[in-house]
């Protein structure tokens, strides 16, 4: 099995590059879109004259009903759909590690109600949670929506953190260094953290690619970031409606919201089967099926695995 | 594109049902199903939004007031000029005829001895008193209310004689008796109580005496109506009518090019062409009277009678209005198909549209004006501040209307070049009347269609109107209305109304956008009378299918239901 | 008889659907003005009254919610300001419509997906694999409502094959029974695909990984190498790599509950999460707040019910003891 492993992930370094390139590539047209758009995003050009243009020398991506430039629009979107969604995730992997880590060294009583409490939370639909926030709240400004995201979007996280910590305090280094007499605040930052980072970099990953189609959904409902800003959800709603005539409203947005999401995926499967090995030859699979036997936690290591936490987490 | 409660003014719009033809084709004979020529057919009517409620005093949307118009009656039917002055223009429906009192300050209306509501019952004189009542009580608060305050009472003199009684003598007396009620079946709901109406059965289950009856409503999918075949004024040529519900725009488009609906009404400008293009459909040319605006809300919204911080200044609204390029936005949303709208009316409305001026397009002085009333970019933000308060606002918008949605995206471009904020708040339509009738807003995208012979504008822009949710209030204008509407003299009557429409232009209490040429989509193989301008569905029940073009679902025959 | 995971699960479900509730009635606070006087002015003063005694304005916070959860036990879930009639009948006529689309989508994604997953496990690192992986990659990557709007697109209006909206035409009521069951049929396959598609490419990620690393283990070899016939083999590793993926279905329905709410808003069909949409398009909150009840209720006992499969599926969980702390004793078993 460990072999295997390897064999995967030395095919996949040799391919790896591409998805690494291309993503860069999206997050330097996303950091550097004001300098590269040819036009302000929001700034209705002719709505006489340029209203839905087809592509054009000057309008690469075309135009949209309201004659802004789409290839401008679709590049600043991209910078808040990506921004956005790397906000979100950034803000819900600290949470969670945060809680996952309280809840692993808590008290047995605390840590028990807290894991509860993760469980539950984990069985709530988060869209509902979201939607139910939005209407209640009113359209929020592009931070807002991100800190609502975020702060929902944590709660596997959490639970994966949680069993990690749990594992690895049962192994020898941890045993030792606490014998040792080292205090735990100081064990969990120089010693347990860096194992847990690989996991957190794959489970933040796939969280990064749900964001993003989550961020997309919701603008598309209406209920996300609000125009005019631009975002690829709020593109492909502008262009909904007239999908047919006027395609490239709705195509360039829509593939670019496909791409980075599969992009984030293949680099997601990427790095969790160069970290899988080291895991598998330690403590615990990272892959639910790796080990078959059926153990009463075999659902606890279903949410750890770092496929599974992304879709409970981001398509709820 | 003008669903809404904005329609209230209005609302009791239903067929027409030019009577002469509909006497003249069904006299008699072809009453029952027989004759497979002449009747048959299933109309599927897309519409992107459910209907509220189908009680008629509290109808909101167009798709109410389209259902109800084909199931209920009024007493008598304004004709396809939509004459309002006296009652040459009307024909009968539910009263046969009617008897002027020598003062002209009663009506009496005979009731046609063979009209019955759709459960068998006559249709009897109490029905109309009792409809009064219901439309003029505090407790159903129904939305044409205060259009029907020149009704002193309504009494019965025998059971087929209801008598309306007048406060004074208008015009427009005969239209208001009849233009706004449909009559409601009182053995049904006059158990009742009146505050308990809106929530009644009823309300999803109506009954009345239309040619059309009420069949069902399956939530969240379709409302079907069929033919009554035992009506007195003919069977409607068609077996049934079905609104059928879609999510959104997209959704209902749609289901109109797959073949599964047969006639849409909120057709956007991008999509004509293709409609022009397809095989089996056609447009239909509807004079609807709308009209668009951004309205301002003149006073605070917190409450109280204070001035609104920004719009309460008439300079910052005309400064505003002045900012907005109104030909070219109307091009984009409606390209060939709008018109700028002159002022609280479309044009077909305005006696004389030459006879007052327009706010011009002029930002310079736009922003000039801004300045000059204390709205100064202090801060290099792009945004006016005065007084710590930044000239930034919300805007309502419905989500049934397409086109205020990209006029809202539009205007919001324009008015930030003059340091402006918009931010346009996008809601459904019932959350949208309860936001702007609470007064609880800064601006809404506002679209009426306008009453024949511009009735109902003391009600839409009047100080007292209950559709002047921005609460402009103008004396001048109200009383220029006023004498517009009540002299006997139409000369007079014009030069009051050019007075009034220049008096509201100079106030801008709203930024007037667009009216609108809406032609509708309909399948080619229905045969229709010319639509009227106040509602498309007004002579529904005379729309027929060539035989010849016949499809599946036309062939159904009545009564077939499982 | 429940074991005591069962029962463990149980409680669970129980404190999900306390939560949610709780959630629910923190937003309805979280509104602007009171829910009594959102209500419009078309509303009877009864249906007002009963708001109030609902809710209980004036009442502490504490007694408001004890009565929230009350009304809610009793099925009371308030007034729907948008239909003018009581939310557990708005909710009534949508639930049946998308427990339609959901129960059968999990079950057509679990059996294909497990399927197609499994064949992949078997056939791991082939190039028939490799590809398989890719293609699902991809259809996993597309958000639903993309993919949804595609499905519309190319099947609804460019072909017109398959209707677009809606649980049945316009003319169902007229229809012969068998004609009727078409026409249903063919109102589902379009939205049915959408929520399948994805629930395929991720039970078949799953099954896959589940499949191959089965394939791997020792008892397998030992089987092969014993001479037994490899279909038999195989049934035996799947049986046994089928197990986690089990579990998987409890985890990933809120996710379908996610998906259905865009397919139902494209495809118009009038199941909770248009209900959902339209509602908050409305501000229709006493809708929204039982929607998000109902909806986490639905998951809730969705998951239990994977539990209770589970445990169907393999005896062995029935008799195994729960220790407090499963994850420990788990991590302590694999140290």
């Amino acid at each position: 099995m460990n072999a295997s492993s390897i064999a995967i992930s030395s095919t996949a370094e040799r391919r790896d590059w591409l998805p690494w390139l291309l993503l860069a590539l999206f997050a330097v047209l996303a950091v550097v879109a004001p300098w590269v758009s040819p036009y302000p995003p929001d700034l209705q050009l002719d709505i006489t004259g340029l209203r839905s243009a087809a592509p054009s020398a000057s309008h690469p991506f075309g135009t949209d009903s309201f004659s802004r430039d789409v290839l401008s629009r679709v590049l600043h979107g991209a910078r808040n759909s990506l921004g956005f969604a790397f906000g979100a995730v950034v803000l819900s992997v600290l949470v969670g590690t945060s809680y996952g880590a309280l809840t692993s060294f808590a008290p047995s009583a605390l840590s028990a109600v807290m894991r509860r409490a993760i469980d539950v939370a984990l069985s709530i639909p988060r869209l509902l949670v979201l939607l139910a926030f939005t209407a209640f709240l009113g359209p929020l400004p592009v931070w807002g929506l991100g800190l609502l995201v975020g702060l929902t979007g944590w709660f596997a996280t959490a639970r994966q953190v949680t069993d990690e910590l749990d594992a690895l305090q049962r192994r020898e280094f941890a045993l030792a260094a606490h014998a040792m007499g080292v205090r735990t605040p100081r064990l969990f930052q120089r010693h347990l953290l860096p194992h847990l980072a690989p996991i957190l970099a794959v489970t933040g990953t796939f969280a990064v690619a749900n964001t993003i189609a989550l961020e997309a959904g919701l603008s598309y409902l209406g209920l996300g970031i609000q125009p005019p800003t631009a975002s690829w959800g709020t593109i492909l709603q502008d262009g909904a409606g007239s999908i047919e005539s006027e395609w490239w409203i709705t195509l360039f947005p829509g593939l670019a919201t496909v791409g980075a999401v599969l992009l984030c995926n293949i680099l997601g499967d990427a790095l969790r089967d160069r970290f899988a090995p080291a895991h598998v030859a330690g403590v615990m699979p990272l892959w639910p099926g790796t080990v078959a036997s059926t153990s009463p936690s075999d659902d606890q290591r279903l949410t750890r695995a770092p496929e599974s936490s992304h879709r409970s987490a981001s398509r709820t | 594109m003008f669903p809404t409660r904005l329609l209230r003014s209005v609302l009791a719009r239903s067929r027409s049902a030019s009577l002469l033809i509909a006497l003249a084709a069904c006299g008699g004979a072809d009453r029952g199903t027989g004759d497979a020529g002449e009747v048959g057919g299933t109309l599927i009517v897309t519409v992107p939004a459910e209907p509220s409620t189908l009680f008629p005093p509290l109808v909101e949307g167009s798709q109410d007031a389209a259902i109800v118009g084909t199931v209920f009656d009024r007493l008598a039917e304004i004709g396809p000029e939509l004459e309002t002055y006296g009652d040459a223009g009307f024909r009968p429906r539910l009263a046969s005829a009617w008897t002027w009192a020598k003062d002209s300050l009663s009506i009496a209306f005979q009731l046609d001895s063979l009209a019955r509501w759709h459960d068998g019952q006559p249709v009897v004189a109490n029905d109309v008193r009792y409809t009064f009542q219901v439309y003029t009580s505090d407790s159903v608060a129904a939305n044409n209310r205060s259009m029907l305050g020149n009704i002193d009472s309504v009494s019965v003199r025998d059971p087929r004689t209801a008598v309306f009684w007048f406060k004074r003598r208008t015009p427009q007396q005969f239209h208001d008796a009849t233009y706004h009620m449909y009559i409601l079946p009182s053995h049904l709901l006059a158990a009742t109580p009146m505050k308990q109406l809106a929530a009644a059965p009823f309300a999803r289950n109506p009954v009345g005496s239309g040619r059309f009856r009420f069949a069902n409503w399956v939530a969240g999918q379709r409302v079907e109506i069929v033919a009554d075949t035992s009506n007195p004024r003919g069977r409607a040529k068609l077996d049934r009518v079905i609104w059928s519900i879609a999510s959104d725009f997209g959704a209902a488009t749609v289901k109109l090019f797959a073949g599964e609906a047969d006639f849409f009404e909120y057709i956007r400008p991008g999509d004509l062409g293709q409609i022009a293009r397809a095989p089996s459909l056609r447009l239909v040319d509807n004079r609807a009277l709308q009209y668009f605006f951004l309205g301002f809300n003149l006073n605070d919204p917190s409450g109280g009678s204070a001035p609104h911080p920004i719009f309460g200044d008439a300079q910052v609204r005309r400064a505003l209005h002045m900012a907005v390029d109104r030909a070219s936005i109307v091009r984009n949303a409606y390209d060939s198909l709008g018109l700028v709208a002159l002022g609280p009316a479309p044009r077909a409305l305005i006696p004389d549209t030459s006879s007052f001026k327009q706010l011009p397009f002029d930002p310079t002085t736009a922003r000039a004006m801004l300045d000059s009333a204390g709205w100064l970019d202090t801060n290099n933000d792009g945004v006016r501040e005065r007084n710590g308060r930044k000239l930034s606002f919300e805007l309502l918008v419905p989500n049934s209307s397409a086109g205020r949605r990209s006029l809202a995206v539009l205007l919001q471009e324009q008015l930030r070049a003059v340091g402006a904020d918009v931010k346009p708040l996008v809601m459904e339509v019932s959350a949208f009347s309860t936001r702007t009738d609470g007064r609880k807003f800064d601006a809404y995208m506002g679209g009426w269609a306008s009453t024949p012979g511009l009735v109902g504008m003391p009600q839409t822009w009047g100080s007292k109107g209950s559709g002047n949710v921005g609460r402009y209030r103008s004396a001048a204008f109200d009383a220029l209305v006023d004498s517009a509407l009540t002299t006997f003299n139409r000369d007079a009557s014009h030069r009051y109304w050019a007075r009034a429409f220049q008096q509201i232009v100079n106030d801008a209490p709203a930024i007037w956008l667009a009216e609108q040429r809406a032609p509708v989509a309909l399948h080619k193989r229905f045969i229709v009378p010319p639509l009227r301008p106040d509602g498309w569905y007004a002579d529904l029940a005379d729309w027929r299918v060539d035989p010849a073009q016949r499809i599946d679902r036309d062939r159904i025959g009545l009564g077939s239901a499982r | 008889m429940f074991s005591r995971r069962l029962l463990a699960r149980t409680w669970q479900c129980a404190l999900v659907i306390l939560s949610a509730a709780t959630l629910a009635f923190l937003c309805l606070h979280l509104a602007p003005g009171d829910p009594a006087s959102a209500l419009g002015e078309n509303v009877t003063p009864e249906v007002r009254a009963r708001m109030r005694a609902l809710y209980g304005f004036d009442e502490p916070l504490l007694t408001q919610y004890v009565r929230w959860l009350g009304a809610l036990l009793r099925g009371d879930l308030g007034w729907s300001t948008q239909q003018q009639r009581p939310v557990s009948a708005v909710l009534a006529d949508a639930l049946p419509n998308t427990l339609m689309l959901i129960v059968p989508a999990f079950a057509l994604s679990a059996a294909i997906g497990m399927l197609v997953g499994a064949w992949q496990g078997v056939h791991a690192r082939s190039r028939r694999d490799r590809i398989t992986s890719n293609v699902l990659l991809v259809i996993y990557s597309v958000p639903e409502f993309w993919l949804a709007m595609a499905l519309m697109l190319l099947f609804a209006r460019t072909w017109q094959v398959l209707p677009a909206t809606g649980v049945t035409s316009e003319m169902h009521a007229y229809m012969s029974t068998g004609d009727q069951l078409l026409d249903r049929l063919r109102h589902l396959v379009l939205p049915l695909t959408s929520v399948t598609l994805i629930g395929v490419a991720t039970f078949a990620r799953y099954q896959r990984n589940s499949m191959r690393d089965t394939v791997g283990q020792p008892f397998v070899r030992t089987a092969t190498a014993s001479g037994l016939p490899r279909s038999r083999v195989l049934r035996g590793a799947w049986r046994a790599s089928v197990l986690p993926v089990i579990t998987l279905g409890g985890i990933l329905l809120p996710s379908y509950l996610a998906g259905v709410i865009f397919v139902e808003q494209i495809f118009s069909w009038p199941g909770l999460g248009y209900v959902l949409l339209r509602a908050i398009a409305a501000r229709d909150y006493a809708v929204v707040a039982a929607s998000v009840v109902l909806g986490s209720t639905l998951t809730a006992l969705g998951a239990w019910l994977a539990e209770w499969l589970r445990e169907q599926a393999d005896p062995r969980l029935r008799t195994a003891s729960l220790s407090d702390s499963p994850s420990k004793s788990a991590a302590a078993e694999h140290a």
